[in-house]
């Protein structure tokens, strides 16, 4: 193995560790302001939105809100699956196969 | 679990056509576990970019684990500091998205770490599988992520985010950073829509709180 990969390897990690560890230990050093303590609930969903929207309306990197756009019809399939079922892995897998079928008639 | 099986996986596979053997490929999840980084550092290699650039752009990518660090903080305060060094290297997307659902849902306001550690280490043998097997796979396949298996992370993230929705608060707060992130995705290169899709509809979703309660007390 190449040394200079392997530094890369652990500069990259390194960096990664840095930005996990770094507010992990917030709460427990620092005394936050009241608004910021009620302000954390709204991070979760906020970044869960975050991490899915793109994909879905925008998944090549280019904007597509048409309907044939395959992955908003995914997404939407996702989310009834999972409110019918109320189970988690049920609806991933009807999402992920709803994709793949809808690929192929869209 | 099954969401991150594809990405490694599909990283496996990309690292192997790349260039890389299969112990640079299987070292680089085994100590850096973040897949967008290193879906970005395998083809910043490919294209020949510094290590200092790549380094750079591993921490920018990663900066929303800044308040994924945050917002868990208050669930841990009373652990000792060896449970945040230790749970802060699995602390990925999916592990904190499981783990912070897991947490607000239950009774306490202090989360329990072995929840936490559970999840990230089951995460961790997985990431680290599918690489190897995505690298032993390597040229055989072209594209891995025209399979629908691209739309496996959504699909878990989706099935995480739909439970916590349980006011018309939170559904705006969660529609306001999905549209926010899709503008700057398209508008912003990098990461940044993350982090700035977040901090705007948390701000969105704290007014509106205060202002909820203004209109109460009036």
């Amino acid at each position: 193995m190449r040394v200079e990969y392997v530094v890369l390897v652990l500069l990259m990690g390194l960096a990664t560790y840095l930005t996990r560890v770094s507010f992990l230990s917030f709460s427990k050093n620092v005394t936050m302001p009241a608004v910021v303590y009620r302000s954390l609930k709204y991070i979760p969903v906020s970044i869960l939105a975050t991490l899915i929207f793109p994909n879905i309306l925008a998944p090549q990197g280019k904007l597509n809100i048409a309907t044939t756009n395959p992955y908003i019809w995914a997404g939407f399939i996702t989310v009834m699956t999972f409110l019918l079922s109320k189970n988690q892995v049920m609806s991933i897998i009807v999402g992920i196969a709803s994709l793949v079928l809808l690929r192929t008639l869209l | 679990m099954i969401g991150v099986v594809p990405f490694g996986l599909a990283y496996g596979i990309v690292a192997s056509q790349t260039g890389l053997s299969l112990a640079e490929t299987t070292l680089m999840s085994l100590v850096v576990f973040a897949g967008a980084a290193q879906f970005m550092a395998v083809s910043m290699l490919q294209s020949g970019v510094s290590t200092l650039f790549i380094v750079l752009s591993t921490l920018m990518i990663n900066l929303r684990h800044l308040l994924m660090g945050l917002s868990l903080s208050p669930y841990l305060k009373k652990q000792k500091s060896i449970w945040h060094y230790l749970l802060a290297f699995g602390m990925v997307d999916e592990s904190y998205a499981t783990t912070i659902s897991h947490y607000q849902s239950s009774e306490s306001d202090q989360g329990n770490p072995y929840f936490m550690l559970g999840s990230a280490a089951g995460l961790y043998v997985f990431w680290a599988a599918s690489s190897v097997a995505g690298g032993l796979l390597g040229h055989s396949i072209k594209d891995p992520l025209s399979w629908g298996l691209d739309f496996a992370m959504p699909a878990t993230f989706l099935s995480i985010l739909i439970p916590q929705i349980k006011s018309k608060r939170i559904l705006t707060v969660a529609v306001a950073a999905g549209v926010a992130a899709v503008a700057a995705y398209l508008l912003i290169p990098g990461k940044w829509y993350i982090i700035i899709a977040t901090l705007g509809a948390t701000a969105l979703g704290t007014l509106m709180e205060i202002a909820g309660e203004g209109r109460r007390s009036d």
